[in-house]
């Protein structure tokens, strides 16, 4: 999918605008405060159901008005799509998809798939493990249905199963019930494990060649679990922590728990990383995973690129243009891509412009 | 609305707190009975005091009836040998209108839930633990949602110790659905539940 056309109405600072967008490369560059940022947040809220900034939705309604909406039209091949987000301060948040209401984010998820890189996202590296994992779980969710449906259901189960535990606690439900409960959570869980085990054993490759064409003597590697323990090794552990569990109130074991370890040059990123070290892995992880919904999807998502070459020498920056440009050339699909800046010639310097057959350039005042 | 007369306003308030019926449909609802003839409106207030009054849950089964037991449970010729549990009383007419199924029913209640509260002890369990006879089949017709899978484990867990047999509904495609257009989580459960030919 990409992105033709965006209505702003009443989002974030934009009273009411259009924009429309390039199949290669659009340029959005303005001064800070101007609303650059603002069009990446409403491209990702109709393709994802959410912002990447805030999970507060009534944030995006524009100072003092009541409600807003963003639609956008999106097609791949003959098939368009449109998607609109409303969003009233009284009345919540509704979806549509031509026209019809959707029951929820679910319906959306994978229909337009979006990659960004943005300032906010450095948590991916600097953060700690729920940051990592939700990383994961957005990536592997718009690449299988499977896996949403998985990942939805462990979830449910756990809250119900953190419950349970609460409830025997307090004498208000036998021990049974709760075994009921541990049964689904190990069946469910040790399937969210194989999947999770599964893509990210792939992922790994991507960003072993990701990293590679960047710069063959930069060691970036991933750590995770070797193997997902045996269902019977599963409930063992259950079994073990069950004490715990009820005194805590909450699950000590499974895959809500994981961690993904980046390490950099043989060191643990998060906690040694320089500045420019958790920067560029970042913007290794996020090609990495464009080359992965790639190979899942057959369709390259569209990459917004927030304010990306700020505070990057210039021959980083050209560098990475060029591994964007090798996503193109390797695979013959374009890449749709829409960059935020405040300064045109950083995106000028970069290269990023030079060779690019469609673009487009917006500037916005304050 | 400040220019209807009060007891208009009382109906359509108390109108639009029946699910699905918003501000307006109330009020096209009320001014729909203004219009209709007296008699009309006695007879459906007549049966809105009825089904209040006279139904209630069957002592046996937990279903709704006016006669108590309900005529399921007092039905002899009916299958003393099988017993379907489901959650909910509707549950039983979706099984009725199926013209298939000969056995008898039990009624949960509901499904375990402990985010909403709901243990065992909320649902009716006891009554179908004292129903249970040597020999016969329990079909456990629950949800295919994660509380209802739960709740029937549950169940086969402790009707383990009696002498009976436990089976849980199927589940998988629709009858006369198209693949092509079967969504995924389906097609995903169908897959795992797939049967030797």
């Amino acid at each position: 999918m990409a992105i033709h056309s965006l209505i702003l109405d009443s989002f974030r600072n934009h009273t009411q605008r259009e924009f429309s967008f390039s199949r290669g490369l659009t340029v959005i560059w303005g001064e800070n405060g101007s609303g650059k940022t603002a069009i990446l947040e409403a491209i990702h809220t109709l393709s994802f159901g959410k912002s990447f900034r805030t999970h507060k939705q009534k944030e995006l309604i524009r100072n003092g008005d009541e409600s807003m909406v963003a639609r956008g039209q999106f097609s791949i091949g003959t098939q368009e799509d449109v998607i609109a987000a409303q969003v009233t301060k009284s009345a919540g948040q509704k979806f549509k998809l031509n026209g019809k209401i959707l029951t929820g984010r679910k319906e959306l998820i994978g229909r337009n798939n979006v990659v960004v890189l943005s300032p906010e996202e450095q948590l991916v590296t600097k953060g700690g493990p729920i940051e990592r994992r939700q990383f994961f779980d957005k990536m592997f969710s718009v690449s299988s249905m499977e896996y949403v449906e998985i990942l939805q259901k462990y979830s449910r189960i756990l809250k119900q199963r953190n419950a349970a535990l609460v409830a025997v606690k307090e004498n208000r439900a036998p021990l049974e019930e709760l075994k009921s409960w541990d049964n689904q959570l190990v069946v469910a869980g040790s399937k969210l494990w194989d999947l999770r085990l599964g893509f990210i054993t792939e992922f790994k490759q991507n960003l072993i060649s990701m990293s590679n064409r960047y710069d063959p003597n930069i060691q970036f590697e991933l750590f995770y679990l070797e193997t997902v323990p045996t269902e019977e090794n599963y409930k063992n552990k259950i079994k073990t922590s069950l004490k715990k569990d009820i005194a805590l109130g909450r699950t000590s074991v499974g895959p809500h728990r994981d961690d993904v370890s980046l390490r950099w040059d043989n060191r643990d990123l998060r906690s040694f990383g320089s500045q420019g070290e958790h920067k560029l892995s970042l913007v290794l992880l996020k090609l990495a995973e464009m080359s992965f919904i790639r190979e899942k999807t057959g369709i390259h998502p569209t990459l917004l690129l927030d304010d990306l070459f700020a505070k990057l020498d210039l021959e980083r920056s050209k560098k990475i243009v060029s591994l964007l440009q090798g996503l193109e050339s390797e695979s013959g699909d374009p890449v749709q891509t829409i960059v935020t800046t405040t300064d045109i010639l950083n995106v000028e310097n970069s290269g990023l412009l030079s060779g690019v057959k469609e673009s487009k350039t917006y500037h916005l005042e304050r | 609305m400040q220019a209807l007369p009060d007891s208009a306003n009382r109906l359509i308030e108390e109108f639009s707190r029946l699910p699905g019926i918003g501000r307006k449909t109330a009020q096209r609802l009320a001014f729909h009975l203004l219009k209709t003839e007296t008699d009309a409106v006695i007879r459906l207030s007549d049966a809105l005091k009825d089904v209040k009054l006279k139904v209630r849950d069957c002592t046996i089964c937990g279903g709704i009836t006016e006669d108590d037991p309900c005529f399921i449970c007092q039905d002899y010729k009916r299958d003393e040998t099988l017993l379907c549990v489901v959650e909910e009383a509707p549950d039983i007419y979706a099984f009725e209108k199926t013209n298939t199924y000969n056995g008898k029913y039990h009624v949960l209640g509901g499904a375990l839930s402990p985010l909403d509260g709901v243990g065992p002890d909320e649902l009716n369990i006891k009554s179908l633990l004292e129903r249970t006879r040597s020999g016969q089949e329990i079909i456990l017709a629950t949800n295919p949602s994660v509380e209802g899978e739960t709740t029937a484990l549950y169940l086969a867990k402790i009707l383990a110790e009696k002498d009976v047999t436990v089976t849980r509904l199927a589940r998988g495609l629709p009858v006369g659905g198209d693949l092509e257009y079967t969504d995924e989580a389906t097609l995903i459960r169908a897959m795992e539940g797939r049967t030797s030919l």
